[in-house]
C-alpha cells in the first residue's frame, strides 16, 4: 500500500533563487518558479498537464513524471547532483516496450 | 488525469492508478516487466465505477451519456464527472479505497471497497465526501490528495481546482481540508487555500499557475515540509512585436501550460499549517 513520498534531501535555495518567481501562494510557500527538462519548460504544450513526484530510475532522488488530458505520462529524471534541475522529458514506457497510454474519450 | 504511484493489488509492486476524462478510474498494474496496459477499475458487479455523466465506449460509435445509477443514496449532487482518483484506505480495514474528484460540479467521492486486501470489491454506488460540515466544493476539482500537511499524524486532504480554463472568470487553486477525525473515521474541516485562487492578473511574463491546477506534494528538499509540484495554464501579456496581423505589436493575452515548483520554507510540517477552522 506505500506510496513513494520519501524524502530525498537536495540543495535547492540557490537555484530557487536565481530562477526568480513572483506570487507566493500562501506565507509557508516561496513563490512560485517554472521548472525546465532539459532546454523546455516542463509540461510545455501539453494539455492539463498532471505532474506527480516518484522516484523512476531508484536513484534515491524523486523525478517528476507528469500526465496530461490525452492519457500520455512522461517522465523528467532528475540531474544527478543538481536540485530541481531535470533532464528532458520522454515517455514512461509500458512492459510492452511502447509509451504507458491510459484511455480518454 | 493526475496519475498515483500505489500498489492496488497488493503484490509489493507500485502500479499506475488515475481517473481519466471518460469518467473512470484506470490502473495500470506492474509485473515483473513493467507496467501492463490500463484497464478500468471496476465494481463488485463489474460496472464501471462513473459519476453522472460519462463517455459510453459500448455505444457505437461512443457518445456522453449520463446515469444515475452510480449516485449517492443520500445527498445526490447534480453535474458529477469523474476525472481523478485516489486510492486511499479510508476506513482503515486493509484495502484501498478510491476517492473519486468531479471536475463539472466541484465535489468529491468516495467509492469505498467492500472487499479486503488483493480482493476488491467496491460498492455499486459513491458516497458524498463533507468539509466543514458541507458537501466538499471546490471550483471545479481537478486532483485530491492525501497528505500530512500539517504533521499531526493524520492524513489531511489537499484537492486542486480547475477554476475557469477558458475566459477571463477566477481561475485555479490549491486547497487544505485538514482531517479532525480519527484513523478509519476522517472528517475534514473547511478548506484552506494554500495556493489561492487566481485572478488572472496579467504581466509580460508568467508569475503563478493560474487554471487547471494539479498538484502533487513531497518533502523535496529533506527538511521535513511538504513542498509542491503544480501542472497549470499560466496567463500572461507579453510585449508583441509588429507583424502584418498585429503592426503595432501590441500586447495581447496567452496562455501555456506549465509545471511549477512552490517551495515550503517552514521547515516544519506544524509550521507549514495555515489557520484551519479545524484547529
Amino acid at each position: 500500500m506505500a506510496r513513494s513520498t520519501a524524502s530525498r534531501a537536495l540543495a535547492c535555495a540557490a537555484l530557487f533563487s536565481a530562477l526568480g518567481a513572483a506570487q507566493a501562494p500562501s506565507e509557508g510557500f516561496a513563490p512560485p518558479v517554472r521548472l525546465k527538462a532539459g532546454d523546455k519548460w516542463l509540461g510545455e504544450k501539453r494539455l492539463y498537464p498532471s505532474p506527480v513526484f516518484h522516484d523512476v530510475n531508484g536513484d534515491g532522488h524523486l523525478d517528476i513524471v507528469v500526465g496530461d488530458l490525452p492519457g500520455k505520462l512522461t517522465v523528467a529524471l532528475r540531474k544527478p547532483g543538481t536540485a530541481m534541475a531535470f533532464e528532458a522529458e520522454k515517455d514512461l514506457l509500458a512492459a510492452s516496450g511502447k509509451a504507458l497510454k491510459f484511455n480518454n474519450w | 488525469m493526475s496519475p498515483q504511484f500505489v500498489d492496488h493489488d497488493g503484490d509489493k509492486k507500485l502500479d499506475v492508478l488515475a481517473g481519466t476524462f471518460d469518467g473512470s478510474p484506470h490502473v495500470a498494474l506492474a509485473g515483473e516487466g513493467g507496467w501492463g496496459e490500463p484497464a478500468w477499475i471496476l465494481d463488485k458487479e463489474g460496472q464501471r465505477i462513473v459519476m453522472n455523466q460519462f463517455w459510453n465506449t459500448e455505444s457505437k460509435p461512443g457518445k456522453w451519456d449520463e446515469t444515475k445509477r452510480c449516485d449517492p443514496k443520500d445527498h445526490a449532487l447534480p453535474k458529477g464527472h469523474l476525472t481523478s482518483a485516489w486510492a486511499w484506505d479510508w476506513d482503515a480495514d486493509g484495502d484501498l479505497d478510491l476517492l473519486l474528484g468531479d471536475y463539472d460540479g466541484g465535489h468529491l467521492y468516495l467509492r469505498r471497497n467492500e472487499g479486503k486486501a488483493g480482493a476488491d470489491a467496491y460498492a455499486t454506488t459513491n458516497e458524498v465526501v463533507f468539509a466543514g460540515g458541507k458537501p466538499l466544493h471546490v471550483n471545479k476539482t481537478s486532483t485530491p490528495r492525501m497528505v500530512d500537511f500539517d504533521g499531526d499524524g493524520m492524513l489531511d486532504l489537499v484537492v486542486g481546482s480547475m477554476g475557469d480554463s477558458y475566459g477571463t472568470a477566477a481561475g485555479g487553486g490549491v486547497h487544505w481540508f485538514r482531517n479532525t477525525g480519527k484513523q478509519g473515521a476522517p472528517e475534514f474541516a473547511a478548506g484552506v487555500d494554500l495556493v489561492p485562487p487566481s485572478t488572472k492578473e496579467l504581466a509580460d511574463e508568467p508569475t503563478r499557475p493560474d487554471a487547471g491546477l494539479y498538484m502533487d506534494l513531497a518533502d523535496v528538499d529533506g527538511d521535513g515540509d511538504l513542498d509542491m509540484v503544480v501542472g497549470a495554464y499560466s496567463w500572461s501579456k507579453p510585449s508583441g512585436e509588429p507583424k502584418a496581423s498585429n503592426p503595432k505589436g501590441e500586447p495581447k493575452p496567452v496562455k501555456a501550460p506549465f509545471v511549477w515548483f512552490h517551495e515550503n520554507r517552514t521547515k516544519s510540517r506544524a509550521a507549514s499549517a495555515p489557520a484551519s477552522p479545524g484547529k
